[in-house]
């Protein structure tokens, strides 16, 4: 048989990323410049929807599953873009995705 | 191994402007740049929250300076063209679906997507206008 492989576990926040990202990030910049609903990011607003575990809930998986999205698929084109060194490019994608991940949760928390 | 392999010469950092296939592939691989950096500053706007109202305010003024503005744009540029290429992968990456005894389309398959896609913006901005 052959050794399990961690593939599923790259591919199903990838995909989940990838989904998400392609729904809701246009719409969160449009919210963020302000082009539309200005007021709606404003300090009260963003802190109100942040201090109860649903919001930060929320905002841990709109931030989070993204941000792998973006770290694994940066780990398979750097092969396009001429780096070749397989290891060092997936430590320097994932290590920053989890620094990500570590301040999300710790600020998250803080709020 | 043949004695004299035949290694064709493919320039190595260039080689996707070649052909307008290979650029929209490169291109399509690049949103992710974007988002990541989307996500760096989604990450910065959560620790300036958390710091108190002047941080967080600051933080707002500068998403929304010129500068901001244009960094922004550049990324609202990459995030459409990510959402568009996601779509059209869409129905090559799933399982063909069935409705009784028919297939479903895979041109189906994106208008759905394109269908949900409106639906959670609309959503999403009802709740930011109405909540």
């Amino acid at each position: 048989m052959a050794a399990p492989s961690h593939k599923p576990l790259v591919w199903l926040p990838f995909a989940a990323g990838g989904m998400l990202a392609a729904f809701v990030l246009p719409v969160l910049i449009l919210l963020t410049t302000g082009f539309l609903f200005p007021g709606a990011v404003t300090y009260d607003r963003a802190h109100a929807f942040a201090d109860n575990w649903l919001g930060k809930a929320v905002l841990l998986v709109l931030i989070l599953l993204p941000m792998w999205h973006a770290a694994h698929r940066l780990r398979i084109t750097a092969h396009d873009f001429g780096i070749h060194n397989d290891t060092a490019v997936r430590w320097a994608c994932y290590m920053l995705a989890g620094i990500g991940t570590i301040l999300t949760v710790v600020f998250l928390l803080a709020i | 191994m043949s004695r004299k392999p035949y290694v064709r010469e493919v320039p190595k950092f260039t080689w996707w402007l070649k052909k307008k296939f290979y650029t929209e592939y490169m291109l399509r691989e690049a949103t992710c740049i974007a988002v990541a950096i989307y996500s760096a500053l989604l990450i910065l706007g959560l620790i300036r929250l958390s710091e108190g109202p002047a941080e967080y305010t600051a933080y707002l003024l500068a998403m929304r300076s010129p500068l901001g503005i244009i960094l922004q744009l550049i990324i609202l540029a990459f995030a459409l063209y990510h959402t568009i290429t996601w779509f059209k992968l869409a129905p090559k990456g799933m399982p063909p679906i069935r409705i009784g005894d028919e297939k479903v389309e895979p041109k189906m398959i994106v208008a759905a997507h394109y269908a949900g896609w409106v639906g959670v913006s609309l959503v999403i901005l009802l709740f930011v206008g109405l909540v």
